[in-house]
């Protein structure tokens, strides 16, 4: 911890340029809200925001929306669709985060043949799957939540091709604003909202998944 | 942001008519227009003597001492119609409209005179863009006819589409004219380029936007109506130079046109 | 600002007219900003009203920059209580003299960034190359610029200039690829692998802030290709570089603001990677870098601070004012000669001017800058923070104005003398109809001959309203 530069006289400037501007424009600023308001989306109307299972329906379609696939599974996921899965992404290889359900999967996994290691960064650069769990998955915006303090790692989430996120259904929330507003240090040292695969449209607008990061983003959601 | 103020038009017989620079000087059938239309709806229409420009160009060019030297004589015209007993001062371009009503305050402001500033913003509650008081009047008080079939569309001026807020009236009047049949414009609430002193001095780009307008004109279209004689001037003088045959008509002279009485239009 | 931007070498004019003149820029850029467009319109239509919220933004931004002294020194403290480490820097020199220290001092050989347009003000790469630094930028369309040596002409999406052979000749020319491939897909799967590799090697990443949040000493990083996750989580070093205005007090404010940005740029719900970072790797994690900075950058924002210019200091840089404005439309972000484009930069140019020593208005190739408008409007209704940037453009003209040639100043004093009497302005117009022509008119205003460019000259009518007024014809 340091620090480099002049802080007093940085700061000294902004307050010594600070006064009221004259204004007196068209389009004068209106007063702060005395509370901040939450965005509220048109998609929560009705429903329940601290019943998971009606949150549940609204996290899926915007899941989707953002080019996530999501499965809902009973207690624990079934073999086939595990099965199923790995065929379908040709996977061979995977790493895992330290979190109970990501390990449990994982061992899922190993038994169907899939070579499975705790995360390192240059297993997982190769890996085909990583395999996380969420600490929240926000409804309205279909995003998952993970933290690298409990995930162990930022980057788990980040280097394989395909992501697979367990998210327990009882930590869907409605908003971002439930995660977002209220944290308090300390703080996990990274913390990602992640919405849909990575992506970019650079090239002519044209939308090409896993730019940088996973090509697919799979979420399996635990009743 | 400032929406359109809930203004009623009710009681309003006696009109100061704001002719502005390009009405007296490039466009004078346009405020002839505006007076025939505003008689047709019951108004006794005066347009006071010694008015000029609102100072719009020197305005948006930074130019705030003229501006308000020019705007100041407009002012005191217009002060004088309502003293004289207006009860409103029309204005036929949305532009003009919005530089008195939303910008003199802080013209006058900025100029060092504080009590012109508050004198503009007291007139200010009294001006209304020709087709914001014609909409708001009972549609009795203005019979609107037909007019030979035209293919139309409508441009809507930035001014007074996104500072008045006046976006539905111009076309809920020429939905009421049978004949003038306005098709849906994907530009429609696109800037023509034109933009006052923007036109000349990035010519290319003014260019540009007009043609992108143009472009996309519905096939068949014959005039293009508006309610700002400059943009129309712009996309007119643009078409021309393209060969295109599209014309432009103030909306003012469409409601003219449509007056089932018409009084024999001197144009 | 460094001299290859062609801000002072050139005019808005010529830039403009260069610009207009490109079929492919200008079908590239109107694609694009249409469909960011549209995409916004979509995404803001999923809340209950989007512009209550816009303007309680607004209020939110004004309300954090009231408090700004204060809310840059809580989030310093609390950044260092995470373990992190801060620089003050008035200048981007200052800013760049820190990174290459800290460069230097780790060895580090390859840098890897992320998109900071913060960095482009500063100049960093020029710096980091005399450091000895292989620096890459790693957003593919700032990666694409970076290897054809131009500029971003747009603020999140750097290269939506170019289309697909003009990227692969780019690739093919300066990045090695041998096999040439043009579909969109493919020419990103190739910058993966190169970037790939880059990421794993790099010594040091750098990252602009999207936010920095004091309650917490957080920074938020806003990417849909991740790039900005490999750049902080796989080098040992990161630094991010911070316009000092990009704060919030609370995660209230901070969630507002950040829920309104991606609806407003790209038209996402959140983009891809919303990342919170507070500090170093944490103890027990395997990745993460084992230093973090945060470089707070002044470089002439405090000028704008308590002037009529001040709602500037609120913008949130998500692009969306460039996306409506139709000259931008018509342009692209090359036009406006250096970072920043369209209406929020033909207004942030001008001001951060100022750190050069010239106030707006004073540098005409600056000043100009505010001419790049209509005063259409679109721009103020398309900000999340609703700054009123046509209000900010006339301001910006008056400066100007007063700096104004002999020429401009008394042809407006003439036409004010002329107007203000109402006995002249009839006698003026009485002059320009008997030409019939708007010829003289136009001829009186500055480079008012240029009408005809592209324009038939409109005709004059043969009396002026007030004559027909008078003789008893209306």
């Amino acid at each position: 911890m340091s620090e480099h530069g002049d802080r007093a006289a940085f700061l000294d400037r902004i307050r010594s340029r600070q006064g009221r501007p004259a204004g007196g424009g068209p389009h004068p600023p209106p007063p702060a809200p005395d509370v901040v308001p939450e965005l509220a989306y048109r998609t929560l109307d009705g429903v329940d925001h601290d019943d998971p299972f009606a949150l549940l329906p609204v996290f899926v379609a915007a899941a989707r929306a953002a080019e996530a696939t999501v499965d809902v599974v009973d207690d624990e996921v079934p073999a086939e669709l595990l099965l199923r899965f790995v065929g379908d992404h040709d996977v061979r290889t995977a790493v895992t985060s330290r979190e109970p359900e990501a390990v449990a999967l994982g061992g899922a996994l190993a038994a169907a043949g899939v070579s499975v290691a705790p995360y390192d960064r240059e297993v997982a650069a190769a890996a085909d799957l990583a395999i996380t769990s969420a600490t929240h998955g926000i409804a309205a915006t279909g995003s998952v939540v993970v933290d690298s303090a409990s995930a162990g790692s930022r980057a788990v989430s980040l280097l394989p091709k395909i992501h697979l996120c367990v998210l327990p259904i009882t930590r869907l929330v409605a908003s971002h604003a439930d995660v977002l507003r209220g944290q308090q240090r300390p703080m996990p040292s990274g913390r990602v909202l992640i919405t849909g695969p990575s992506r970019t449209g650079d090239i002519e607008q044209r939308l090409t998944l896993g730019a940088h990061g996973p090509v697919a983003l799979h979420i399996v959601v635990v009743r | 942001m400032s929406e359109a103020p809930d203004r009623r038009p009710d009681g309003v017989e006696r009109v100061a008519l704001f002719v502005t620079c390009v009405g007296e000087l490039v466009e004078p059938d346009v405020p002839v227009a505006a007076v025939r239309v505003l008689r047709a709806a019951g108004c006794d229409v005066d347009v006071p003597e010694g008015q000029t420009c609102c100072g719009q160009p020197a305005w948006n060019s930074g130019f705030t001492a003229d501006a308000a030297r020019v705007a100041g004589t407009s002012l005191d015209a217009l002060e004088r119609a309502v003293a004289d007993g207006a009860d409103a001062v029309v204005v036929p371009a949305g532009s003009c409209a919005t530089m008195i009503r939303l910008y003199w305050p802080q013209l006058f402001s900025l100029a060092g005179d504080e009590a012109a500033s508050a004198r503009a913003r007291a007139l200010g509650e009294r001006v209304w863009e020709l087709t914001e008081l014609l909409d708001a009047l009972p549609d009795d008080r203005l019979g609107l006819g037909s007019v030979a079939p035209c293919a139309a569309v409508y441009h809507q001026s930035c001014h007074m589409l996104r500072e008045l807020h006046v976006a539905e009236q111009p076309e809920a009047l020429l939905a009421r004219v049978d004949g003038c049949d306005v098709a849906e414009w994907a530009a429609a609430d696109q800037c023509c380029g034109f933009g006052g002193t923007f036109s000349v001095k990035l010519p290319e780009a003014s260019v540009a936007m007009a043609d992108e307008k143009l472009d996309v004109l519905p096939d068949g279209t014959e005039v293009i109506v508006g309610a700002d004689a400059s943009c129309l001037m712009q996309l007119r003088t643009r078409a021309g130079a393209r060969g295109m045959q599209v014309r432009t008509e103030h909306i003012a002279q469409v409601l003219e046109r449509a007056l089932p009485d018409d009084g024999g239009a001197d144009t | 600002m460094t001299n290859e931007w062609p801000l002072r070498s050139s005019t808005l004019r010529e830039r403009t007219a260069t610009a207009v003149d490109d079929p492919v820029l200008r079908a590239n850029v109107g694609a694009a900003t249409d469909r960011f467009r549209t995409k916004r319109t979509s995404a803001l239509a999923r809340l209950h009203d989007p512009d209550a919220l816009r303007s309680a933004a607004r209020g939110v931004r004004g309300d954090i920059l009231a408090d700004w002294a204060a809310t840059l020194e809580l989030l310093a403290d609390n950044v260092q209580a995470n373990g992190g480490h801060v620089c003050w820097a008035p200048t981007g020199a200052d800013a760049n003299d820190y990174i290459a220290s800290v460069a230097r001092r780790i060895g580090a050989s390859t840098v890897v960034k992320s998109k900071s347009m913060a960095t482009e003000e500063t100049g960093l790469n020029e710096a980091l190359a005399a450091a000895g630094c292989d620096t890459v930028e790693t957003d593919l369309g700032e990666w694409i610029i970076q290897l054809a040596e131009e500029h971003p002409s747009h603020i999140i999406a750097p290269a939506v200039h170019k289309n697909r052979d003009q990227v692969a000749d780019t690739f093919e020319a300066k990045a090695g690829m041998t096999e040439r491939v043009t579909e969109p897909t493919e020419l990103v799967a190739f910058a993966r692998r190169e970037l790939r590799r880059r990421f794993l090697e790099a010594d040091l990443g750098i990252t602009g802030a999207n936010l920095g949040v004091a309650e917490t000493g957080s920074v938020v990083l806003v990417t849909n290709e991740g790039n900005a996750r490999m750049v902080t989580s796989m080098p040992r070093v990161h630094i991010a570089v911070m316009g000092a205005e990009r704060i919030a007090r609370t995660w209230d404010q901070a969630d507002l603001v950040l829920g309104l940005l991606a609806k407003s740029g790209t038209g996402q719900a959140l983009s891809s990677y919303t990342t919170v970072l507070s500090g170093p790797r944490g103890e027990d994690e395997a990745d993460g870098p084992d230093e973090f900075h945060l470089v707070i950058l002044d470089n002439g924002r405090s000028d704008i601070a308590g002037t009529e210019f001040a709602e500037m200091l609120n913008c949130i840089r998500c692009g969306s004012c460039l996306n409506v404005c139709p000259v931008y439309h018509q342009t692209g972000g090359h036009a406006y000669g250096w970072v920043y484009s369209g209406p929020m930069g033909a207004v942030l140019t001008p001001l951060l001017a100022s750190q050069t020593g010239h106030g707006p208005g004073e540098d005409h190739h600056v000043g100009e800058l505010a001419n790049a408008s209509t005063l259409c409007g679109a721009c103020m209704e398309a900000c999340p923070v609703e700054i009123p940037l046509q209000d900010l453009l006339l301001g910006l003209r008056r400066r100007n104005a007063e700096h104004a040639g002999l020429a401009e100043r008394s042809m407006w004093r003439a036409w004010a003398a002329a107007w203000s009497r109402p006995g002249a302005y009839g006698a003026s117009a009485t002059v320009a109809t008997k030409a019939r022509r708007l010829a003289p008119l136009l001829g009186r205003l500055p480079g008012g001959s240029r009408w005809t460019d592209g324009r038939d000259l409109p005709d004059l009518p043969a009396r002026t309203f007030r004559q027909r007024w008078d003789a008893g014809d209306v």
